[in-house]
């Protein structure tokens, strides 16, 4: 009964995280300045095609019928929740007409390639390293890759992603200024174009997401290995590597295991700085274009699945805390 | 566990160098040989639908290549001349009435679809009749039903179209004049047995000389191959002869240092538009890239737009002229040439840019009117000397290229001269038109101190950005409260038609031909709505009778020496009244490398202007030249 309570009670929280988000986003964009029909037109005029009065009135009434943006914000706001509820997020309307699911499949891969592979390796690396810097903090080999990490973390992160196009592109020429993957295909060609391709931006975003991975997993271990109970261990005869392993790691990883959680999901949204450097055909590209272009649509089918990535991996780390943590599942 | 792991760093490394040998071997992006692709910067950036070519559907982008290689309009633009020009139209329209709402079109002959199916009037008309049919679906028909009321087929070559009302500049509703048109011609036998509003048309049919061969699928490159019958595309049967380079490859290179970099290392041919420090990077660091002028001030003013100030005229002071033309005097304009652009622009008074042909025409013709124009208290606010100013300013700072040139010649350069710097006049008008200053020293109006922003582009549309930042340095120094609000494009292009703005960094004056009634036509008070409403007429929420008592005589009259007089007319209006504050013709630095490819239009071989966006770049593609 107390499970089910619990379970309930995350699956409310889930729902309403995203309902909240999908609310807020809807009313945030109709409330900006920004309108979809309008850009159109002066995207239209801005190239210096002249229009008539007459003929922008006709346009704006057919853009705004092609758009879906006939009908109250009320009614629109209903029909937007109900397409959400069946993954329909209707046509893009700078793309018109593709539909925004079709452009959200073509980036989703590429995002979730790069930076579900980077995260876990930064989170590996960057957690093994600080482990060390946190629980041997004496050794000369903690202190040097502290001090590089600490070096690394606060370079921002354009200018590390910069450095490495001009060196890798530019100066040796060893990869391209932008990327050509191609057509999908299950094949060792398209395999090594797509690792050859997204090496720049995975190594951007490696250096720097490593950074913060050893800070923090430094400061979680240097503290859990000053606990009595590690002192304990010492004191029972237990070797190093163990103490190591079994008090210090186990206890050290639990709040990094919830922010991987938090990062994965945060994956969903693609990384913006990155892929507009390297021009990674990633989702942050889409979101992007969404904004500049007032694309509601796009934009709304993004955040969406950016909320609903989010609170899924919150809803899986809540549910799955229990088997991880006795301490909360005794509780 | 070590085996292991140097089988996977060795099969990475593998496949990371078959990728770069690839690379290596001097091709393209694309997979075509470097010294056969003509590669052109894609002005449009990423497309985000790459697979959708269909040009009636308001979501395809067409500036990939598209619209400039395979796409062809009735009647073309030839940018140096100032005129249109026939293309798959053989002439241009006849009127066969004298309210000018009957035409015959004649078209060229010998002209063939890429798939080899002969170019005719049965495209034609069948194109007007299905977009007159989805007028309600397709933005592009409801643009054309404002125009077009019917047509007739006449024989293969001929037809004849039927206007909603008079139109008397139909070649220019219907044909180009900036950039491209709307109206693009559906081949007939491909069309009848598809649905216009829902096919994408993935491989898409043209006129052009060029057809789409591939594309990458996330949208940041396309590819063009020559057609093998290149003889019978619009170009070839215009000119006689074919382009050169088998291949034309459009891609986006995102950020300004990436475009440097693949200029400097010779992976682009052509670029579009970078800053001034972009250029510097590039003069010095490739002998082989060049611009429209061999030295300084190297960009092309020859664009047809022009950047200045635009007032929302609704809101008070400055819904009074004398305030505007205060604005106007409180700006010295050597300066904000300066700040803006080191000086590379022409600079213009009249609300029409002042390219070379429009120079001559409107800045240059008018010139003496403008130095003799007086206002009613015998004061004189045209500044001549404005050129001979800024080439003092230039030699004083270094610039020796512009050394020992003649008034004239920097005249032809840096414009006809603008409105002078009187900071007095400028308070005395102030002053009349009910403004004080306050203890601080800035100007109020009613009490209250004026105080707004400068709307302006952020991160796009350079020229207008530094523009905003210049001037707002000028006038918060002569006392007013003003900012610059720097906006992305979305918010930015959506303040000007509800008048969500008091002062825009703005280009609403563009032009081409010398009858100005298109371009003009919008500032009528027919158009005029409140702020707050959208306008489909002037964002500037200007009115004067006197300019509506000129567009009225013109509206009626085909282009000719009365529509000219006329256009005159209406510019002095426009400039006596400061229907907006117009600075500087745009100023486009487009370089161009002559590593791979060579014969590209400049200031001393100016067969065309520098608009690789335009349609008319086929024409321009023409007369390239392999390297040696």
């Amino acid at each position: 009964m107390r499970l089910t309570k619990f379970i309930l009670s995350r699956l409310l929280a889930w729902f309403l995280t995203i309902l909240v988000g999908i609310t807020v986003v809807f009313f945030l964009q109709r409330m900006m300045p920004a309108d979809p029909v309008e850009g159109m037109i002066t995207k239209m005029t801005s190239m210096g095609t002249t229009l008539s009065p007459e003929e922008i009135e006709n346009m704006r009434a057919t853009l705004a019928r092609q758009y879906g943006l006939e009908g109250s914000l009320f009614e629109q706001y209903l029909d937007t929740l109900k397409r959400l509820a069946h993954f329909d997020f209707g046509l893009s309307m700078t793309n018109y007409p593709t539909t925004v699911a079709s452009m959200i499949a073509q980036a989703l891969p590429y995002t979730l390639c790069l930076l579900l592979v980077t995260t876990i390796l930064s989170w590996i690396i960057g957690n093994a390293i600080g482990l060390l810097a946190g629980f041997k903090k004496e050794k000369w080999y903690s202190k040097l890759m502290e001090t590089i990490s600490m070096c690394i973390y606060p370079i921002p992160y354009f200018m590390v992603a910069l450095v490495i196009m001009i060196l890798m592109a530019y100066v040796k020429r060893w990869f391209p200024l932008v990327p050509s993957f191609g057509e999908f295909a299950f094949s060792w060609e398209w395999l090594s174009k797509v690792i050859y391709n997204s090496f720049m931006p995975a190594l951007s975003l490696m250096l720097v997401g490593t950074g913060w991975w050893i800070i923090s997993m430094k400061a979680l271990s240097s503290n859990v290995a000053e606990e009595e109970y590690v002192n304990y261990g010492r004191l029972k005869g237990l070797t190093e590597a163990t103490i190591g392993y079994r008090y210090v790691f186990r206890n050290s990883i639990l709040s990094q295991v919830t922010a991987l959680a938090l990062h994965i999901g945060g994956v969903f949204g693609g990384s913006l700085m990155c892929e507009i450097t390297f021009s990674y055909p990633g989702v942050g590209q889409l979101i992007n274009s969404a904004i500049y272009n007032s694309d509601y649509n796009l934009l709304t089918g993004v955040i969406f699945i950016s909320i609903f990535a989010v609170a899924t991996a919150t809803l899986l780390i809540d549910l799955i805390y229990p088997l991880i943590d006795p301490r909360i599942r005794n509780s | 566990m070590k085996k292991i792991l140097s089988i996977i760093v060795i099969a990475v490394m593998m496949m990371t160098m078959a990728g770069f040998s690839a690379f290596a071997d001097e091709q393209t992006v694309a997979g075509t040989p470097r010294s056969e692709t003509l590669v052109v910067e894609s002005l449009v950036g990423v497309v985000g639908n790459p697979g959708q070519h269909n040009p009636w559907m308001s979501g395809t982008v067409l500036d990939a290549g598209l619209h400039q290689l395979s796409y062809s309009h009735l009647w073309e633009m030839d940018t140096i001349q100032g005129v249109q020009i026939p293309d798959l139209a053989a002439e241009m329209p006849i009127a066969l009435n004298d309210d000018y709402s009957s035409f015959k079109v004649v078209l060229t002959e010998g002209i063939k679809w890429s798939d080899g199916e002969d170019f005719d009037a049965e495209d034609v008309v069948f194109t007007i009749n299905k977009l007159l049919e989805l007028k309600d679906t397709l933005s592009n028909g409801a643009q054309l039903a404002s125009i077009v009321e019917s047509c007739e087929y006449v024989d293969k070559y001929e037809l004849i179209i039927n206007t909603v009302g008079s139109h008397p500049r139909i070649s220019e509703e219907l044909g180009v004049t900036v950039w491209g048109n709307f109206f693009y011609i559906m081949p007939e036998h491909y069309w009848k047995d598809h649905d216009v509003a829902t096919d994408l048309w993935e491989s898409p049919i043209g006129t052009g000389p060029y057809t789409l061969s591939a594309y990458d699928p996330n949208g940041y490159w396309f590819l063009f191959e020559l057609r093998e019958d290149a003889e019978f595309s619009d170009v070839g049967v215009l000119t006689g002869k074919v382009p050169q380079a088998k291949y034309v490859l459009f891609t986006a290179y995102g950020t300004e240092e990436k475009k440097t970099m693949a200029m400097l290392n010779n992976e682009v041919d052509i670029l579009c538009d970078i800053s001034p420090e972009a250029w510097e990077v590039l003069l010095a660091g490739n002998p082989n890239v060049a611009c429209w002028l061999p030295d300084y001030p190297y960009g092309c003013f020859d664009d047809p737009c022009e950047r200045g100030m635009q007032f929302n005229c609704d809101i008070e002071p400055f819904n009074q002229k004398e305030v505007r033309w205060a604005m106007a005097l409180s700006l010295d304009m050597v300066q904000v040439s300066m700040d803006t652009f080191s000086g590379q622009m022409r600079v213009s008074p009249l609300c029409m840019p002042p390219t070379t042909f429009m120079s001559e025409a409107f800045h240059k013709e008018m010139r003496q009117q403008l130095i003799d124009y007086t206002w009613e208290d015998g004061y004189q606010p045209f500044d001549k000397d404005y050129a001979v100013k800024l080439y003092e300013v230039l030699i004083s700072e270094g610039y020796d290229a512009v050394e020992g040139m003649t008034e004239d010649e920097l005249i032809d350069l840096f414009g006809v001269g603008w409105w002078k710097y009187d900071t007095e006049k400028a308070e005395e008008l102030l002053t009349g038109a009910g403004c004080e200053r306050d203890a601080e020293g800035f100007w109020t109006y009613n009490g209250e101190r004026i105080t707004f922003e400068i709307v302006s582009p952020a991160g796009f549309e350079t020229q207008s950005e530094r523009l905003a930042y210049a001037v707002q340095s000028q006038w918060r120094e002569f006392g007013f409260d003003v900012t610059v609000q720097a906006s992305e494009a979305s918010y930015f292009h959506n303040c000007g038609a509800p008048g969500n703005y008091t002062c825009g960094s703005y280009w609403p004056s563009c032009g081409v031909v010398k009858d100005l009634y298109t371009q003009l036509r919008g500032w009528h008070t027919d158009y005029y709505t409140p702020s707050g409403e959208v306008t489909t007429g002037c964002h500037a929420r200007f009115q004067s009778e006197k300019l509506d008592a000129v567009l009225d005589q013109m509206a009626p009259l085909a282009s000719g020496d009365e529509t000219y007089e006329l256009s005159k007319e209406a510019l002095m209006i426009m400039a006596d009244e400061a229907a907006w504050l117009p600075m500087f013709g745009t100023s486009k630095l487009v370089p161009t490398n002559s590593t791979y490819w060579t014969n590209y239009p400049d200031s001393e071989n100016p067969y065309n202007g520098p608009w690789w966006w335009w349609s008319c770049f086929k024409l321009i593609v023409n007369e390239f030249q392999p390297a040696a």
